[in-house]
């Protein structure tokens, strides 16, 4: 084994010496072995190339004085940056990489800063690298980042929905953070291969990408030794992560997750072999135990949620909010001047107007309730608050007319002193809302130029095509037709396919979250004649049904999860439709739903103290 | 005194004008150009939702032949929003342009339906309509041309004056006053009195053309075998989708020896289909 590392490190050094400039390397040695007395043993370390040279043609990026002189030198090897002792520089770059990430997370990823945030990053990266060993080769991989980065920008800009776009995404996220580790792991390689020891800061920093890497690698590589041979598995598990990533920071579960890796990481040798159900029961288990309280329920409440994690990982859905809605349900509530941010009475009530504009007179129930939430030394305090609706002590109205407002009052049931976060949480029940979509129906045998036509004259935008529904909080995404149903024009000699999920598209000064379908009903295609075709697999309640429990990995995502699957049967006059017949018609669904808002507002409370 | 000058003057030119009207239009020849069917959709551009829709959709036969079987239909609605009872009508005959109806037969056909209500908290709604219009025709070519029967050393004709009429190998028209009419004709003379025509048939109106088949054919009076240049060796053929032009080869025998002009009639059966893009807002 010896042997076979000192071979290495001589394969290391002859592999860099190859890079060496022509002509170069013949002065420098003539030199050199005027004043080395075992140039053999000298040569075994290529941070002699950092000596002082005579003059000779500039290598590109060999300046004078480095500037990454400027860094310490983390190598014990020696001090000069020039050398592979330069992980210094790899480290800024990883944390430079960091910065970056989280600048881009700060600005949401919009194009402009994001383009500005990867011109800086590649000019760090750049001239970093200048000062490294064989900054050629660096500085093309710091360019090809930067083309993909932009690449990736660009195609995320102008073709959104495409089948590489999750690729993209975490190309354009990670790219620097990627490029970063490569760059330092070639500097470790460079080090240790010249024979240096790695500094306290290197080691750690390789230790933390070995950590990260194995936290990755680890329950795959155990719970799958024919890894290669079974790529669909790989995917399941990645599917299977994304989703318990999603999920926890939804159920507030973080902190659980370290226990439920290691426990499932080291469970899976007694056999199982089953991390990612072991990952996710746990996680069900937890959510079903805080939210429900007798035993029946929480058993239901786990059979539903493994249910929902098997649609989460299905394809989604798209759905675009419709402009030519002009009625929309709309619930806001923001503090006003009144509202008592610094109070001196530690049970002063807080009230907030509650605003509702209800157009098309719908009739649900909003359902308010309140909560303190304080730090103090002890930990978290939690106070409850009592609720008043327009100065009675009640927590839910009806709301049916057009515009209501109601003042809604908090008062908190125990004494508060110090910070606090008040959680305003209003339950809409029996939220409706709708959503349409057209689609053309056409025979195979219709003239290619007159397909075309009825594209050209009904689908000229990407909207057109998708379902649409108003701007509220849920958005009911369905889509049906031939082969996945996103395309507009249904062949009426193919099997017709339909989908629904739903959408969580509610914005505002809230935190909000859809909590549970109430009901569901696709009346425009089944009074029009469509039957779910009981002959084909598929949900038996496609188009009409009751209650399905939806979190927020299913609804809050671009394209939400589809909820129930089905293959349709046409009614007998689109079916018979031959030739250049054709018809286009729009099909509408109702939704009812449950919406949950939580408006919080920082306050204080700092009683009077009474001198007597 | 004056004023009677003045009265007979106003007279004679009124009966001048007249005279000279019909005169030209006796004159006239109809049968030239590429000519369309005129479909005027005289329906409102704004109808009401829930509400009674009639869609008046006028038709002029500017076409220089009668149409037949023509059946006017309205296509595209969508029915989730505008119900039609009728979506098809059908029309027997439309006189064409002739000095006896220079504008051409007029007709106007209604489509009655029901505009359905919008969709909740909707305020409008545009709706992109056809009107279709299907109908068979035909066509008449009828010039006269120069043919030959000398022929030089390749066999081919000589391209200059010849005896009575200049020899043209390759006549171009501007149509016969239909949307397809012959746009070219070669004339390729062969040993013996035979000579070939070769007719270029082209579709330059807006619509399409089916079916398109040969009903008479002849030269000087006698018959021509015309056979167009597809797969099939009938006397009929049908455009595809997209085609615009197809030729027909017609071969036959002129009656006597040297260069002379002679006419030759073509008359080509066709169908045809055109349609017309329209508009209509649905407002609450």
């Amino acid at each position: 084994m010896v042997d076979l590392g000192r071979l290495l490190k001589k394969a290391f050094i002859v592999n860099k010496q190859g890079f060496r400039e022509f002509g170069s390397e013949a002065k420098s040695e003539k030199k050199e072995s005027k004043d080395k007395s075992h140039p053999t043993i000298e040569n075994f370390f290529s941070f002699q190339r950092d000596k002082p040279k005579p003059a000779m043609p500039r290598e590109s990026g060999n300046y004078s004085r480095p500037w990454s002189s400027s860094f310490p030198s983390i190598s014990k090897g020696g001090p000069s940056p020039r050398g592979p002792a330069t992980t210094g520089i790899y480290i800024f770059l990883i944390i430079i990489s960091a910065f970056g990430l989280l600048a881009r997370s700060f600005v949401a990823y919009s194009p402009g800063k994001s383009f500005a945030i990867s011109i800086i990053l590649a000019l760090f990266f750049f001239f970093g690298v200048r000062n490294t060993p064989e900054p050629k080769v660096k500085e093309g991989l710091v360019a090809l980042t930067l083309g993909l980065d932009f690449a990736a920008q660009f195609v995320l800009g102008t073709s959104a929905g495409s089948a590489f776009e999750n690729k993209m995404i975490t190309l354009y996220v990670f790219a620097w953070v990627i490029l970063a580790v490569i760059l330092f792991l070639m500097g470790v390689l460079d080090t240790t291969g010249a024979g240096e020891r790695l500094g306290k800061p290197a080691t750690v920093m390789l230790i933390l990408v070995l950590g990260t890497a194995l936290f990755f690698l680890l329950p795959v590589i155990i719970q799958s030794p024919s890894f290669f041979q079974d790529v669909t598995h790989a995917e399941y598990f990645h599917i299977a992560k994304s989703e318990l990533v999603k999920v926890a920071g939804t159920l507030d579960e973080t902190k659980n997750f370290w226990y439920d890796y290691f426990t499932c990481t080291f469970s899976v040798f007694d056999g199982s072999l089953k991390y990612e159900s072991c990952m996710e029961n746990k996680r069900i288990g937890r959510y079903c135990e805080a939210n429900f309280q007798t035993t029946a329920d929480k058993q239901n409440c786990v059979l539903q949620q493994q249910e929902l994690v098997k649609q989460g990982a299905r394809p989604g859905i798209a759905g675009v909010v419709s402009d030519a809605i002009k009625q929309v349900t709309k619930v806001e509530m923001k503090e006003d001047q009144y509202f008592p941010k610094k109070a001196t009475d530690s049970k002063t009530i807080y009230p907030i107007p509650l605003k509702v504009e209800n157009p098309r007179e719908q009739t649900f129930t909003a359902k308010v309730s309140c909560e303190f939430k304080g730090f103090t030394a002890k930990g978290e305090e939690k106070v409850p608050g009592i609720i008043s609706i327009g100065g009675e002590e009640v927590n839910e109205v009806q709301i049916n007319s057009k515009a209501q407002e109601y003042l809604i009052g908090c008062q908190p049931s125990a004494d508060l002193k110090g910070r606090y976060t008040l959680d305003y949480t209003v339950m809409l029940s029996g939220m409706q809302t709708f959503s349409f979509i057209k689609r053309a129906f056409v025979s195979k045998e219709i003239d290619p130029k007159l397909r075309g036509q009825i594209e050209m004259d009904n689908f000229k935008t990407k909207a057109d095509r998708t379902s649409q529904g108003p701007a509220e909080f849920a958005l009911l995404n369905f889509k049906f037709g031939s082969g996945d149903g996103s395309s507009p024009l249904v062949t009426v000699e193919d099997p017709v396919t339909f989908s629904f999920a739903v959408e969580d598209v509610g914005t505002g000064s809230f935190k909000g979250e859809v909590q549970k379908i109430n009901s569901y009903n696709f009346h425009g295609l089944w009074e029009r004649g469509f039957n779910v075709d009981s002959e084909k697999i598929g949900d038996k309640d496609c188009l009409q049904g009751g209650e399905v429990l939806v979190n927020a990995a299913l609804t809050k995502k671009r394209e939400p999860s589809e909820l129930r699957r089905c293959f349709l049967s046409l009614p007998a006059d689109f079916s018979q439709l031959q030739k250049n017949a054709y018809k286009i018609e729009t099909f509408v669904a109702d939704l009812n739903y449950d919406y949950k808002i939580t408006k919080s507002i920082p306050v204080e409370v700092t009683p009077l103290v009474v001198v007597s | 005194m004056r004023k009677a000058i003045i009265f007979l003057i106003l007279a004679l030119f009124l009966l001048a004008s007249c005279g000279q009207t019909s005169e030209r239009g006796a004159d006239i020849n109809y049968k030239q150009g590429f000519v369309d069917l005129t479909i005027n959709s005289a329906g409102n551009k704004e109808e009401f939702q829930e509400q009674r829709l009639e869609l008046p959709v006028s038709l002029q036969n500017t076409v220089a032949y009668d149409i037949e079987d023509v059946v006017v239909s309205v296509k595209g609605f969508d029915n989730f929003y505008v119900e039609l009872y009728d979506e098809h009508k059908e029309l027997p005959k439309l006189e064409g342009k002739s000095i006896f109806n220079p504008e051409g037969m007029k007709e106007d056909v209604l489509f009655e339906g029901m505009i359905k209500k919008l969709l909740p908290g909707a305020e409008k709604q545009q709706q992109d309509y056809r009107v279709n219009v299907k109908y068979n025709s035909k066509v008449e070519f009828s010039p006269s041309i120069c043919v030959t029967s000398q022929l030089n050393g390749q066999g081919s004709s000589y391209d200059t004056y010849q005896g009575a009429c200049t020899f043209e190998k390759e006549i171009s028209y501007d149509g016969q006053g239909a949307p397809l009419g012959v746009s070219n004709l070669e004339i390729i003379p062969h040993q013996g009195r035979q000579v070939e025509l070769r007719m270029k048939i082209e579709n330059r109106g807006k619509g399409t053309v089916g079916k398109v088949s040969v009903l008479t054919s002849a030269i000087g009076g006698k018959p021509l075998t015309c056979e167009f240049r597809s797969d099939t060796v009938e006397n009929k053929v049908e455009f595809e989708s997209g085609q615009k032009s197809v030729t027909l080869i017609c071969a036959g025998y002129v009656g006597s020896d040297g260069t002379y002009t002679t006419p030759v009639f073509v008359e080509l059966l066709y169908d045809y289909e055109l349609d017309q893009k329209e508009t209509m807002m649905i407002l609450k």
